[in-house]
């Protein structure tokens, strides 16, 4: 249990509540299989609402799904094909309604999120020839239909949208952040594009591509330039193939950043991941050894202000090393940060002895 | 031995065995169909193997194992597994890689894997792994490294052979299923999603989480692939030493707040990669007591732990609080495998049959260095 506070107070009327709710769900279990689908789905609901890592109520939600639509398409004609295209949105429909009910109220919900997935993966057009419906009443990994485009799209674009708005809530909400990427790539391997065209407010629009993943970072560090993981999917995002990420902009940002919160080792974290982009970059070696020079300046000066900055510290060891400058750097962990930071002194003077054993290599 | 005297800052750091044995007794002194009285039991109705696993580890490292029913819960346990091999959480629930794992660790813990068909495990977890040599938690398809994990450590502890060399055939296990789990691929993808930060994400390009780290660090080392680690290990070690804070204790996340969970998924990855020294052990052992639950009145401790200082114990936070002790070494704990996550004792048979190696990190092997493969 995360996060309770220890309460000596006497809690029977809760005692009783968790009874009757576990005689509830208990009951349902048993019956889950027994049940008719319409009862099964209204009674979960209530229970997925209440403990959503109930995990077997979802996997049945999706076997209540399945039967009924490969009953229906065994039964299907062509007058009818569209009434069972029709009724399947409806169906999903309802799991997105309850998921996002439930999400809401739980948005760590490891289950809840796994649910949704499974949904959206019909959204990319199958390409196996599927396994047998015997099979796939015991489960499957996507659902045995796939998605009309122009449905797809839309739940791409509301996938994204509640991912955003999640993440407002909490930017640091790891399984929120960890299912935009998933629907991105998801959107990609199912050719899916955006129909933003047609909106007027540019700020609303949605796009499925990187550049919404950029731009979802760039509104959490709007609010708070200290987030871990909106660096983190920045990173990301900039190695992907179509990134528009200026890098002189990035550091810029950085560097302001660096001296308003010197003791956030969030920006200093993408601040090794830039400077690491630019020691290996194909520029001429001569403007590399260039740049890391200036910022091992900048780092100097923010040095005389705060000479026990830390991560400052670690961050100019770190420049020092790229710059063949090992023995420089062995000094600031073995002389400055062992002392600086006593709970990490064997690595700092591990690290230094490493230095200086590169210094004696070719 | 208490001062409930003392203020709270100089309470002695003397482990209260009795107490917590008193406090695990609760949760196996159950009978598993009760029902639950309390928001914690509630709330884990559907793990119920999984907090099974925990309470009697935490009893094992007391030395404790006496005290579990366990007739009574060897059956429970075996009624869990559905006919595809896998284990539920409960018997009413379905088939998970999660608590595949926990039945598993639960029967090798005592003694009694004669009881369990093998096979039927070793089909179901290899029916898990995906193209991409990923394993899925179960048959619909949720990715997560935690289930790579699960994959790895239920095949090592039922005697699959996870590494590429030939010398650990004689397992015992149908050799014409040893082709079933591509181990390759496996590791492929685990490294698939390391991150620069030398961490490790739920998936690939998903943020770092200390708790993953832990899963695909164990799962490379089952493997015998930690060499593939960048900068051998050390970019890792690095981030996991910077998870510890001031007041001793671990955070998963950077800018998180610690939490004594973090103590195992934190020190075990360190341990697993050689570098436990770089964080501050006594610095930890004072965060693992200030978060040992008091009385409301006076400062004795009553037994379990919790997440944090002041918060309610459990039984996970009191398995990870002692786990964390064990592996530091202190208060004659049984040690713990960082690993195996199970008494050093219990898995001894087994890790011979998976040496596990750890990349030799530079000359620098202190008195508390790397535990090498000298055991072997
Ligand atoms: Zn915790």
């Amino acid at each position: 249990m995360h996060g309770i506070r220890r309460s000596f107070v006497d809690s029977t009327g809760e005692e009783d509540l968790y009874e009757q709710w576990s005689t509830e769900t208990r009951q349902l279990l048993q019956q889950r299989r027994a049940l008719p689908l319409e009862r099964f789905l209204e009674c979960s609901e209530t229970i997925l609402l209440r403990n959503p890592e109930e995990y077997s109520l979802w996997n049945r939600r999706k076997e209540c799904l399945i039967e009924w639509y490969l009953r229906s398409k065994s039964l299907e004609t062509v007058a009818s094909g569209t009434l069972v295209q029709e009724s399947l949105r409806e169906r999903c429909e309802t799991e997105f309604r309850v998921t996002e009910g439930s999400l809401r109220q739980n948005p760590k919900s490891y289950a809840t999120w796994a649910h949704r997935l499974w949904l959206l993966r019909s959204a990319v057009p199958s390409t196996a020839t599927g396994p047998s419906p015997a099979t796939i009443q015991r489960g499957c990994t996507r659902p045995p239909w796939t998605l009309p485009s122009d449905y797809a799209v839309e739940c791409v674009r509301r996938e994204l949208v509640l991912c955003r708005q999640l993440i407002s809530l909490d930017d640091r909400n790891f399984l929120g952040w960890r299912h935009l990427v998933e629907v991105l790539r998801l959107a990609r391997n199912a050719g899916l594009r955006s129909t933003n065209e047609v909106a007027t407010d540019r700020t609303d629009s949605v796009d499925f591509d990187i550049s919404f993943l950029f731009r979802v970072t760039q509104e959490v560090l709007n609010r708070n330039s200290c987030n871990y993981t909106a660096y983190h999917y920045r990173s990301v995002a900039a190695t992907e193939p179509d990134n528009k990420l200026d890098w002189s902009l990035e550091l810029d940002a950085l560097h302001q950043a660096m001296y308003t919160e010197p003791n956030d080792q969030s920006v200093w974290f993408y601040y090794h991941w830039l400077i690491e982009q630019l020691s290996g970059s194909k520029e001429s070696n001569g403007a590399t050894l260039r740049s890391l020079e200036a910022e091992v300046q900048i780092l100097d000066s923010l040095l005389e202000l705060e000479p026990r900055a830390r991560w400052a510290l670690e961050a100019k060891a770190q420049l020092l090393v790229y710059l063949g400058r090992y023995q420089e750097a062995a000094c600031i962990c073995r002389e400055q940060l062992a002392s600086i930071d006593p709970m990490r002194k064997h690595m700092y003077v591990e690290l230094a002895d490493q230095y200086s054993c590169q210094d004696r290599e070719p | 031995m208490h001062s409930s005297s003392s203020s709270s800052s100089s309470v002695p750091l003397v482990l209260p065995r009795a107490q917590h044995v008193a406090f695990l007794r609760q949760y196996v002194d159950r009978e598993v169909t009760e029902l639950p009285r309390t928001f914690e039991l509630w709330f884990t109705e559907h793990k119920k193997i999984s907090a099974a696993y925990w309470t009697i580890t935490a009893l094992a490292l007391l030395g404790r194992l006496d005290v579990v029913p366990r007739e009574r819960l060897v059956d429970w346990v075996l009624r869990c597994q559905h006919p595809c091999g896998g284990f539920g959480g409960d018997y009413t629930q379905d088939p998970h890689l999660l608590y595949t794992l926990s039945a598993v660790q639960t029967l090798y813990l005592l003694g009694e894997e004669k009881r369990l068909d093998k096979d039927s495990v070793l089909r179901y977890v290899a029916s898990l792994q995906q193209a991409d040599g990923s394993f899925a938690g179960d048959v619909w398809g949720e990715i997560d490294t935690r289930f790579c994990f699960c994959a790895a450590l239920t095949l090592a502890l039922v005697g699959y052979p996870l590494r590429c060399d030939d010398d650990c055939l004689s397992i015992g296990v149908n050799t014409d299923q040893r082709q079933m789990v591509r181990i390759q691929a496996l590791v492929d993808y685990v490294m698939q999603c390391e991150n620069d930060d030398g961490g490790f994400g739920v998936i690939p390009g998903a943020e770092s989480h200390a708790g993953q780290v832990f899963c695909c660090v164990g799962t490379l080392a089952l493997c015998g692939a930690l060499s593939g680690l960048r900068d051998r290990g050390d970019r890792l070690a690095r981030w996991l030493a910077h998870r510890q804070l001031r007041n001793g204790g671990f955070n998963g996340r950077p800018d998180k707040l610690p939490d004594v969970c973090y103590s195992w998924w934190v020190l075990a990855s360190l341990k697993i990669i050689g570098k436990e020294h770089w964080i501050d052990g006594d610095a930890l052992e004072r965060f693992i007591f200030a978060c040992h639950a008091r009385a409301e009145h006076g400062n004795e401790y009553v037994g379990g732990v919790a997440d944090r200082p002041g918060d309610e114990p459990d039984v996970f936070h009191t398995f990870f609080g002692l786990a964390g002790l064990s592996l530091l070494g202190r208060h004659e704990l049984i040690p713990i495998d960082p690993i195996f996550a199970l008494p050093q004792g219990t898995v001894q048979g087994t890790r011979t049959r998976h040496p596990y190696e750890i990349p030799s990190s530079t000359e620098s092997t202190a008195a508390n260095g790397s535990p090498s493969q000298s055991s072997e």
